[in-house]
């Protein structure tokens, strides 16, 4: 398995490499930091001009300036900001990293949880009331898009709570860290915003492969050999459906760690999120976006591994010695 | 004669999709098995022959309905509650299904899966469940079971997995043996070693076995008795040998004409019955086989025939039981074999 | 001697199998229990029926053809344009002049929103057929020729998947102006792989049966085994991929231009009115509810359409890995 593991790392490296290249290629050809300087400061000697030139190695063609780039990358250098002060990317990366971590990865946590639950609930009480709640919701979030969920968060609690009660018990934007509880605050909504869209779609996955297990042969086997219903359920298929609903978890893990965008945009929360939006594509700070999008990409790659690897070590039939 | 071991009385199931009326797949069936014998039930796919057995240990979808009774040794399993007739499943009567790939759970061993039906049964020593299950492997002819007990059900072959499947039905010494098509889905070459099988174990641990199937040349070397049912209903039942060679009821003889013989000329074509079985949710007012018999008169078309004794032990739904022209099976020796 | 009648009168009482909603219908319960209809139809007219059948997808279908005459024909009604300027109606609430107020601009909002409307449409539209078509025809020539060609396109398709579609599309949308067909095509450009990966999965499972062989065996060219034999039974599988893809690229534009991108004002896309609403979140919270609501709508609608065509086409579904 461990060899399989490593193969496939190997294999994705190029996959990365050439995505890497082709995103630095296009931010690059389209972006040209001397015309921006051109127009933003018409009085600049030549010096401001060579500077740029330094910092992005202008005078060379695109594909050594990814190189370089890469090299300095593997060696953990990943330049220097030129929207953020000049400091170097590294060390905003990861604190902004940190920021987009305390959402994602609780929100991943919930998610995987809640679908569980809702999954086997919705499937085991097929045709009820609670059933057609779950299945409701799976296609309502899967109609939403995120931002306007992270939208009505704050309007409702931001506004109409406010009115109506006079409190606002949760931020609706913004990191606060003045104290544990008003960390806590600010971490609700983003996370919820960021749960509910996941959680709808795994739930609705979670459901139908609950539903296949449910009706499968093996589970009339062991009913016919006398299993109490509890164990059939505990054991016989969960441990079943486990099977396709893990690598659907993988992925989701992977998608929400890369994929807070949005959320963080709304709730103006200091992220990677963010920093891709605001700083790599709207401010052309190129160090920046090469850095996040490296990133996102590893996560993905990373996780798109670990599901074929969970799926390979759940279901006996599909394992590589 | 004893008390049967297990004494079907009007057994009749039925499933109801939304709005629709009430669909019968088993209408009013009665029979008995008595211990150590093996009763053959033998139809074409929607006779319900594997319905009713289901219906029996409780198998079927919450939805079904079920009328009538199943006394297995002194207590009816139909209405049986969920506890009870759990204390009867995989230990005083087992099933064997028709398709061992299936019916394994794909992520346990074999070993853990036999060793359960006996765990679930009261033992409580997994390690002597597991070594029980080590031991039934061998009894059922899986060559290395040491090593075998510890793989997957993917890793078996599809005779192999059967003769799991006997080892796990047989494990707890089971009053009845219910087989549901256990060879169908198995190679002609490997049909006969597994039937084999399962007849020495039925032998083994002296239970009764009810053998359900659609295969005639299955049923001739292992079964006492044959009823063969049609439309839900049971349309002929005898000792094995009057099933084969002295049938009275058309749809019977139909099925043997179907079979390729031994000893007919190369040339002979095989005779299939014309027309396809009835769907369930309409089914004629008249005999069910009407459409497709070549000696239906009006009266067939009007209603069904009861199930009438003709003799010792030979039961036949015919209108026409007593005019079908004489069956001319000799018997030789070829086919005695 | 066993159906002599019992000395005791036959029970009548109805009984269900313990464990009712859990025990469930086994497939091969069914297959004994045989169902045939009353004369044979054709796979259209079984598919046909089964659609019909499917509530949801019948409330979807209408919804969806209400909003599109909606988007499409209400606007002829009203006196006004989707940019007439008219500030002594600014930040009116719903009336009857204005059937959902105005905005900061005294324009009216619901020809806007109408005109929003049939953007996503549009470019849902025309990214559904570009994407399962491209989709389509690479899924199916990695899943058929196998080798070189399946490696080929299947790396294509990771790498895809590696780039993150957000980063693109922002770093494509900041620069360019983009309208609604380049729109289209981009997001198209980007979500064409999941058409790909089912078309591919299929063909692989399908290549091995028997009818390929005996169209082979029979001399038949590749082309004409994969447009003629092979293709329509994909073809249904496409199809609900299809109204997948077209559900998410309205929720990935109304996202976009919501960001600012893509489409520009004095245009105007559901998006870029809710983007115009959250300025007055605190005054009027409702105005992003009205084109908010509506994307969900939409997407809602289509996603229904989607179930009922693959509970049609396809009523033994197989999970999707």
């Amino acid at each position: 398995m461990v060899n399989y593991a490593l193969r496939r790392l190997l294999a994705a490296i190029p996959v990365v490499l050439v995505a890497t290249f082709i995103m630095f290629w296009l931010v690059s050809s389209i972006n040209d930091p001397l015309a921006a300087l051109r127009q933003s400061c018409p009085n600049c000697d030549e010096s401001a001009y060579q500077r740029l030139i330094d910092l992005y190695n202008l005078d060379q063609p695109i594909p050594q300036r990814y190189f370089s780039w890469l090299g300095n990358a593997l060696t953990g250098d990943f330049g220097v900001s030129t929207s953020l002060g000049e400091q170097p990317v590294s060390s905003i990366f990861w604190e902004r990293a940190g920021n987009s971590a305390m959402l994602s990865i609780p929100a991943a946590l919930i998610t995987i949880v809640f679908s569980a639950i809702l999954s086997m609930y919705s499937a085991l009480k097929q045709y009820s009331a609670g059933d057609y709640a779950v299945t409701s919701f799976t296609y309502l979030g899967l109609a939403m898009p995120t931002f306007f969920f992270g939208l009505l968060l704050q309007v409702f609690w931001g506004v109409w709570f406010q009115d109506w009660t006079g409190l606002k018990p949760f931020w609706t934007g913004g990191l606060h860290t003045e104290s544990v509880g008003e960390l806590i605050s600010s971490l609700v909504l983003p996370i919820t915003t960021l749960v509910i869209i996941s959680l709808a779609a795994d739930t609705r996955f979670g459901r139908t492969a609950m539903l296949e297990t449910k009706n499968a042969d093996f589970i009339r086997t062991a009913r016919a050999k006398g299993v109490p219903e509890r164990t059939i359920v505990l054991k016989h298929m969960l441990r079943a459906a486990l099977i396709p609903m893990v690598t659907v978890w993988a992925i989701t893990f992977g998608a929400l760690i890369g994929g807070t965008l949005v959320t963080e945009t709304v709730f103006s929360w200091p992220g990677l999120g963010r920093l891709l939006v605001f700083n790599g594509v709207f401010a052309a700070d190129v160090n920046i976006l090469m850095a996040v999008i490296l990133f996102i990409g590893f996560i993905a790659v990373v996780f798109n591994l670990l599901a074929d690897l969970l799926y390979g070590w759940l279901d006996p039939r599909v394992r590589y010695g | 004669m004893s008390e049967p071991l297990l004494r079907v009385t009007d057994l009749s199931v039925g499933f109801r999709a939304k709005g629709k009326p009430l669909a019968k797949a088993v209408r009013e069936l009665s029979f008995d098995v008595q211990r150590g014998e093996t009763l053959a039930v033998v139809g074409e796919s929607g006779s319900g022959k594997s319905v009713s057995a289901l219906a029996m240990l409780g198998l079927l979808p919450g939805t079904a309905e079920i009328t009538g009774s199943a006394i297995f040794d002194g207590a009816d399993l139909v209405g049986m509650k969920s506890k009870e007739l759990r204390t009867y499943r995989g230990r005083r009567i087992a099933m064997i299904f028709q398709d061992p790939m299936t019916a394994f759970h794909p992520a346990f061993t074999i070993g853990n899966q036999i060793a359960e039906t006996i765990l679930v049964h009261g033992l409580d020593d997994k390690e002597g469940a597991h070594r029980q299950a080590a031991d039934l492997l061998e009894m059922v002819g899986v060559p290395e079971p040491g090593i075998r007990v510890d793989q997957y059900p993917h890793e078996f072959s599809g005779g192999m997995r059967q003769r799991a499947m006997v080892a796990m039905a047989i494990a707890n010494k089971p009053d009845l043996l219910i087989a549901d098509e256990p060879t169908t889905a198995l190679d002609v070459t490997i049909q006969a070693q597994v039937m084999e099988v399962l007849a020495e174990m039925q032998r083994e641990v002296d239970a009764a076995m009810i053998l359900i199937t659609h295969d005639l040349g299955v049923v001739a070397n292992v079964a006492d008795r044959v009823q063969v049912m049609y439309g839900g209903r049971i349309v002929e039942r005898s000792v094995v040998d009057n099933v084969f060679y002295r049938p009275r009821n058309p749809y019977t003889r139909g099925l043997l004409t179907s079979l390729p013989r031994l000893d007919g000329a190369r040339t002979d074509r095989l005779e299939p019955i014309k027309g396809s079985p009835p769907s369930i949710l309409s089914m004629p007012a008249g005999c069910a086989f009407e459409p497709r018999c070549p000696h239906a008169t009006d009266v067939c078309k009007e209603r069904p025939a009861e199930l009438e004794s003709l003799w010792l032990e030979h039961e036949s739904r015919c209108h026409h039981h007593a005019e079908l022209p004489d069956w001319g099976t000799p018997v030789t020796d070829e086919v005695n074999a | 001697m066993a159906d002599t009648t019992a000395e005791k009168p036959v029970d009548r009482t109805v009984h269900h199998p313990p464990g009712g909603e859990i025990a469930a219908i086994t497939p091969s319960v069914l297959d004994d229990v045989v169902v045939f209809s009353e004369a044979p139809q054709s796979f259209g007219q079984q598919a046909w029926k089964r659609f019909r059948s499917h509530k949801l997808a019948i409330l979807g279908a209408i919804l969806l053809v209400l909003l599109v005459l909606a988007f499409y024909l209400a606007p002829l009604f009203s006196e006004y344009e989707y940019d007439d300027i008219n500030v002594l109606d600014r930040a009116q609430g719903p009336s009857w002049d204005h059937w959902f107020g105005t905005d900061d601009l005294g324009r009216d909002l619901f020809v806007r929103a109408m005109r929003g409307g049939r953007y996503s449409i549009s470019i849902s539209v025309i990214t559904g057929l570009i994407a399962a078509a491209v989709g389509g025809l690479l899924g199916a020539l990695a899943g058929y020729f196998g080798g070189i060609v399946d490696t080929l396109i299947s790396y294509v398709i990771n790498l895809f998947l590696t780039i993150p579609a957000i980063a693109v599309l922002l770093v494509l949308g900041v620069k360019f102006q983009l309208d609604q067909y380049k729109m289209a095509a981009l997001i198209a450009a980007l979500v064409w792989t999941r058409g790909a990966r089912v078309v591919r999965a299929l063909m692989l499972q399908f290549k091995e049966r028997e009818f390929v062989l005996a169209a082979k065996s029979a001399g038949a060219t590749s082309s004409r085994i994969i447009i003629k034999h092979l293709m329509p039974n994909v073809a249904g599988a496409l199809l609900v991929e299809a109204t997948l893809l077209a559900g998410t690229a309205i929720i990935l534009e109304s996202t976009l231009s919501f960001l600012g991108l893509g489409i520009q004002p004095p245009e105007t896309t559901l998006g870029i009115l809710i983007d115009e609403a959250k300025g007055s979140i605190d005054t009027s919270p409702a105005r992003i509810l009205i084109p908010g609501m509506l994307v969900v709508l939409i997407v809602l609608a289509i996603n229904f359409i989607g179930d009922g065509l693959r509970d049609a086409l396809d009523p033994q579904q197989e999970l999707e890995s």
